[in-house]
Order: C-alpha cells, then sequence, then structure tokens
C-alpha cells in the first residue's frame, strides 16, 4: 500500500517560537486563584517559563485554573503509583 | 487618515504589490491614497509611480527622517489611505515605518521560512502593541489549503490573521509592469476581487482609529 505523504504545516519549534513573540491572551482570573482553600499550603516549584505559560493556556483552555490542572495532575500521578488520591472518591 | 504599514524582514512576500494594489483600491473605492516607498534598494514602488506618471495615488520616496513630514503634507492634502512599504530586511528606517502605521499588515507566503522571517517583525509590533496581521499573500496555485492551516497556526499561536488570502496570479505584476493595479488591468479577475475583498477588510480593522 503506497503511504501518504503527511503535510507539513510549519514545523514545532518554528510554532513554539510564533507562540513566545505573540502577545501575551486576556486572561480571566481564575475562580480559585489566590488562596484556593483554607486548609491548604501553599507549595513552591520552578519550571521553565515556556512551561508555565503551556500550562496555563492549557488551563485557560479547559475552564481552569493552574491550581486545578496541576492537582488533577498530581491526583492522576498517585493513583498510578498506588498511593491514595487528593480527592478520594466519595 | 489610515496609515498602514507593509512589513516582513523576508524579501519576494509581495509587499510592493500589496502596497500599491491597496492605494489603488482605495482610489476605487473614492478615498485619495499614496504610496510611501521606504525601500530606497529595491524602489519598485517608485518605479511603479513613474510609470503612471501624475496619475494618483501619489508615490513618494521616504526614509525615517522625512516619513513625519511626508506625512504631514498627505494629512493636510486630504489623503485618506496611505501604505508605507518598508524595506526587506531589520532597520531602523522599517521601525520608523511602524511605529508611524495604524495597522501593520505581515505578508508571508504559506511556508516556514517566511514565517521564520516575520518573527523579528512580529515581535517588534507585539512589543509596541501595534494592531497587525498576518495575510497570506502571493499564495502559489494549489496552496490555498495549505494557506488556511497556516493561518490556524498563527491564530493558534495568538497572532491576528487576514482571513483573504492572496493568490499568486500573473495579472497582478503584469498589472505593476504598466504602471497600473490589478483593479485597473484586469477589473474582472481574480486577484482583482481578492484585492477588493482585502481592502473591504482593511477597512474593518482600522474603523474608528
Amino acid at each position: 500500500m503506497a503511504k501518504q505523504k503527511q503535510e507539513h504545516i510549519l514545523g514545532a519549534d518554528l510554532q513554539s517560537a510564533l507562540t513566545s513573540v505573540a502577545a501575551p491572551r486576556a486572561t480571566k482570573v481564575a475562580e480559585t486563584r489566590g488562596r484556593p482553600d483554607k486548609d491548604k499550603v501553599a507549595a513552591t516549584f520552578y519550571i521553565p517559563r515556556p512551561t508555565h505559560k503551556r500550562l496555563k493556556e492549557m488551563a485557560l483552555a479547559r475552564s481552569t485554573s493552574l491550581q486545578q490542572l496541576l492537582e488533577e495532575a498530581v491526583d492522576q500521578w498517585l493513583q498510578r503509583a498506588g498511593e491514595p488520591p487528593f480527592h478520594p472518591e466519595p | 487618515m489610515h496609515v498602514v504599514a507593509i512589513g516582513q524582514q523576508k524579501g519576494g512576500v509581495g509587499k510592493s504589490s500589496l502596497a500599491i494594489n491597496l492605494a489603488c483600491q482605495a482610489l476605487a473605492a473614492g478615498d485619495a491614497s499614496a504610496v510611501i516607498d521606504m525601500d530606497a534598494e529595491q524602489g519598485t514602488a517608485s518605479r511603479w509611480g513613474k510609470r503612471r506618471k501624475d496619475a494618483p495615488p501619489q508615490v513618494i520616496a521616504a526614509d525615517a527622517r522625512t516619513l513625519s513630514t511626508e506625512l504631514g503634507k498627505l494629512r493636510a492634502a486630504g489623503v485618506g489611505w496611505v501604505f508605507l512599504d518598508l524595506p526587506g530586511r531589520s532597520a531602523p528606517i522599517a521601525s520608523t515605518g511602524m511605529n508611524a502605521a495604524d495597522f501593520v499588515l505581515i505578508p508571508s507566503r504559506p511556508v516556514d521560512v517566511d514565517i521564520e522571517a516575520s518573527l523579528t517583525t512580529a515581535q517588534g509590533i507585539v512589543r509596541s502593541a501595534k494592531p497587525y496581521a498576518y495575510l497570506m499573500n502571493v499564495v502559489p496555485h494549489g496552496s490555498s489549503q495549505r494557506a488556511r492551516k497556516v493561518l490556524k497556526v498563527l491564530e493558534a499561536a495568538g497572532h491576528a490573521v487576514c482571513p483573504v488570502i492572496i493568490q499568486q496570479k500573473i495579472e497582478v505584476p503584469d498589472a505593476i509592469a504598466i504602471g497600473q493595479g490589478v483593479n485597473e488591468a484586469s477589473p474582472k479577475s481574480a486577484a482583482a476581487k481578492e484585492f477588493t475583498d482585502l481592502f473591504a477588510w482593511l477597512g474593518e480593522q482600522v474603523k474608528g482609529r
């Protein structure tokens, strides 16, 4: 069977450069911004600026906050590691 | 007076052709228009102006030093549209032109090399918070779909894009060769229709500015 040639629409590096050059999108303030819960404590970790930007964009696209997005990610990782999740099923 | 800069560091993306044809579209719409040729090395718009003799639109050569004065004169003369044909390289003259504009068009073909070359231009425009849009220009025959996909990628990356695509059509350089716009030399051609659509879209972008 003949292999169909895949159409090339701008390389990944170029797409990434385009994103970094563009003006930051207007962001709506997430409802959970700031201190999201009195029972939680702040934890700081450092990630590359493009990763942070990408995560913020993903959160916006999902109409959620970075806080929520990361909680979900850690939850899934805990479950895969056989650990109890953040938010156990009721 | 609307001042539209046509800027892109890469040559061969149809900057002069855009400036010329948009000025002719403005004339056809009943507005006095002018082209300011800021690309002295190429001088495409200036040569077109000479072929046109005294017929409007005015074609003026200017540099970073004289641009402001020339714009002042055109404003005083009641000119409605000015199109700045910027040089195809990163130079202070290109920045001066972009700063003087109300809107910047970044023409590119739907290929990586053109988009890559546009990054410096786009970065400068974004920093100055100037309204702008990418325009798929001189798009080769059979590549409209690809141009639309590139526009989607640009849009997804956060850039403004023009929905009108300007195809590569021989009528365009042929009109320029005889000192005309494509709307004058081939008024019923698809190429003329594309420029009419582009001018209408541009009018919407600069409305109220």
